[in-house]
């Protein structure tokens, strides 16, 4: 044992004092955090001021859309047809984002053209609609009815329908935003293996060819140094995924008390308030996400998805005739890697699939697809499936580490080739 | 003491040992001799427990080497290996822990090693900044630091200037002094001869040869005596007439040679002298044996 911790302590040293871990452990959460940026702030589209210029000839409006207490469109309006030719040319129109065409027919055929100068956020037309279908609810209820406008509101009962989920019915928010929240941190762990599991490959790979394997297996067994290298490179990337959690969090309550200061104010939670300032990643990550789960099943997911995985890297790095071969061996890896990614968008999309079933519990996708049904929520009879996922994916652990270490013994001191397939078989059935 | 018994060996159809077994005794230097491809690192490995024989065992005092007796090893590999990132002192340091050392033997050995062989100034140093020498002296180091019982050196002397070469066969001599058991795996019969009491040679999988120096010299003994004299060497040359064979001469002085002879039948070393001395004034007589290299081109080229 205490030679494992002597390994694993030289492997944690070397990685601490690199400097592609300190890029990673710095760089990697500020990547995240500018994505996150981009996506709370774009993917709303909230802050945009749009000016919409409505050309409407015979006057059908009376010159009255009435837009919502945002502030954020501004009508005006032209009772004269305009082209779209000279909406874009004509200087006169230079001030306006969209041009909004309703001609005379509009209240017997619904019909209205809407011309865009940039590519504006895909809520706005749809904001500009429901303002233009309540003012021509109000003229035909006017001109059809004996309403008031008011009564006819209340006739027409716009319904909000809210989904919610039947066995949670108390849980607001997205679901499917939720699902790609898991996604995402699966996303992160497969990342994680990843980049570590290559760190295994290269430092098992470095040591075959700079002979040092050989001093060390006089010393230690083989299976020790395999240990002591995953458990010194997973320590490494624990203290990574802390500095990203810490990062990351610091990151996003910045962002709360900066950005979106007045989401958790006791004053803007007034029932019945019509309009949520902020966009659903917002309300997801600040809101819906249990981090207290999702982080804890991360770090497990984290653990005992790398030591799957991580096995299979030190098994290819001591395989590898010389630094630069066996890349090729890497492509199924790889590909396994792909089809975890892919794996928990399918499952994301199709919770109750079969198939969604089986990639939760196959050790090669679960530490992914267990993330996603995390953030989708485990049925309380379904946690039997995240009980089998696990032992699945410990049994894994230990019939890959198994296959691993024969390889790791039997081909770290063999030199002077080229790998193939037929040694990593043979390497694996061979008696060490 | 250390034996290693009926050690056989297959890497598939491949044979690299076939039924070995020597005797390494505490004290002593033992030289493991052998062309390229004879089995020698297929040994050296299985006395490290890198590899496991298919049959047969390693014994120490006449019980199978534990695993952890390992950790009272020094193994030099002839292809050395370090980590090029880390410092001489971490390096050193770090092969201590494995060995088991404590963290205060460990800088003890550290500051007793670097003392020794004055490279005090190196502790900092990346390994990958030193030069091949330097490195060189820093692995033997690494060997050596844990105060091992057994010592398996494979091409020790490669890669150091003369005068390294005489430091590091001192300290196997003051090791050897302490009762140490080293096994010297090394093409050059040069440090054989200087060095080992004891040497087994091993060709195509098989061990040839065992014993003393002296022992296998004299296995190999061609009944071949130098004759130091001053005197008639027409005389010295009629004297030899029956059972003797005059292969060679030197003239080292004024009526002073020194002739080689064979014997021949049943002639030895007394009746050469017998029949001699009332001939010539003798200065000295010795027997004239085969180098070791000469020893190991012989039994590897018979073999073959």
């Amino acid at each position: 044992m205490k030679r494992i911790i002597s390994i694993a302590g030289r492997e944690l040293n070397e990685r601490l004092k690199s400097r592609s871990f300190l890029t990673m452990a710095v760089g990697g959460p500020l990547v995240v955090l500018f994505i996150l940026y981009i996506l709370f702030t774009a993917s709303g589209g909230e802050e945009e001021h749009v000016r919409v210029l409505v050309s409407d000839p015979v006057e059908t409006l009376e010159n009255i859309i009435v837009p919502d207490s945002s502030g954020q469109i501004e009508y005006a309006f032209i009772n004269s047809y305009v082209e779209p030719a000279s909406f874009t040319s004509d200087p006169e129109y230079a001030g306006f984002d969209a041009l909004l065409v309703v001609n005379e027919k509009v209240l017997s055929n619904n019909h209205v053209f809407f011309f865009q100068k940039k590519r504006l956020n895909s809520k706005i037309p749809l904001r500009i609609q429901r303002e233009l279908e309540k003012r021509l609810e109000g003229l035909k209820a006017k001109e059809f009815t004996d309403l008031t406008l008011k009564e006819f509101l209340i006739v027409k009962h716009p319904l909000n329908l809210e989904v919610r989920d039947a066995y949670r019915p108390e849980e607001l928010g997205n679901y499917k935003l939720a699902a790609y929240a898991g996604v995402v941190f699966g996303g992160i762990v497969f990342l994680f293996i990843f980049l570590f599991g290559m760190t295994i490959l290269r430092s098992t790979s470095r040591e075959k060819s700079s002979r040092i394997a050989e001093v060390l297996l006089a010393t230690v067994k083989p299976g020790e140094l395999m240990t002591g290298k995953l458990l010194g490179i997973g320590i490494a990337a624990l203290i990574q995924f802390a500095i990203w959690t810490v990062l990351i969090f610091g990151g996003l309550l910045f962002f709360r008390s900066v950005f979106f200061p007045d989401m958790f104010d006791a004053a803007n939670l007034v029932a019945g308030q019509e309009y949520t300032p902020y966009n659903d990643l917002v309300q997801l990550v600040y809101e819906q996400l249990n981090f207290g789960v999702m982080g804890t099943f991360f770090v497990l997911l984290l653990i005992l998805g790398y030591l799957f995985y991580g096995g299979l890297f030190a098994a290819l790095g001591a395989a590898q005739g010389s630094e630069s071969d066996g890349q090729q061996f890497l492509i199924p890896l790889i590909f396994l890697f792909l089809i975890g990614i892919w794996s928990g968008w399918y499952v994301a999309e199709n919770p109750d699939a079969e198939l969604s079933f089986w990639l939760g519990i196959i050790p090669f996708t679960s530490p992914m697809v267990i993330m996603v049904n995390l953030g989708l929520g485990y049925e309380s009879g379904e946690l039997w499936h995240l009980l089998m996922a696990i032992v699945l994916l410990l049994l894994g652990i230990l019939f890959n580490i198994g296959v691993a270490a024969r390889v790791f013994k039997n081909a770290l001191l063999v030199t002077g080739y080229r790998l193939r397939f037929g040694n990593l078989i043979n390497w694996i059935f061979k008696k060490p | 003491m250390l034996e290693v018994r009926n050690i056989t060996k297959r890497y598939g159809i491949k044979l690299a040992l076939d039924n070995v077994s020597a005797k390494f005794e505490p004290g002593k230097i033992h030289g493991i001799l052998g062309p390229n491809g004879a089995g020698k690192t297929t040994l050296i490995r299985i006395i490290n427990q890198i590899i496991t024989p298919d049959d047969g065992g390693v014994y120490l005092n006449n019980r199978l080497m534990p695993r952890e007796q390992l950790s009272s090893l020094g193994y030099l590999p002839e292809e050395r290996g370090m980590y090029p990132n880390m410092t001489v002192s971490d390096f050193l340091l770090f092969m201590g822990s494995l060995r088991g050392l404590h963290k205060n033997e460990s800088k003890a050995a550290l500051d007793y090693w670097m003392e020794k062989f004055d490279i005090q100034e190196w502790r900092g140093k990346r390994i990958e900044e030193l030069s091949k020498g330097m490195a060189q002296k820093v692995q033997f180091i690494s060997t050596v630091f844990h105060n091992p019982d057994l010592l398996i050196l494979d091409e020790p002397f490669s890669g150091f200037d003369p005068g390294n070469v005489k430091l590091m066969r001192g300290i196997l001599r003051e090791m050897k002094e302490e009762g140490k058991t080293i096994l010297l795996s090394t093409h050059n019969m040069n440090s054989v001869e200087e060095l080992c009491d004891h040497v087994v040679l091993i060709d195509k999988s098989k061990k040839v040869l065992e014993g003393t120096v002296q022992e296998v010299k004299g296995h190999h003994s061609e009944k071949l005596y130098a004759v130091q004299f001053s005197g008639n060497m027409i005389a010295f040359a009629t004297a030899l007439w029956t059972g003797f064979d005059l292969v060679d001469k030197k003239i080292i002085g004024e009526n002073r040679y020194i002739a080689r002879v064979r014997m021949v039948g049943d002639s030895n070393f007394r009746s050469l002298l017998e029949t001699l001395v009332p001939k010539i004034d003798i200065e000295g007589a010795w027997e004239e044996l085969p180098s070791m290299e000469e020893v190991f081109i012989r039994e590897t080229t018979v073999t073959h």
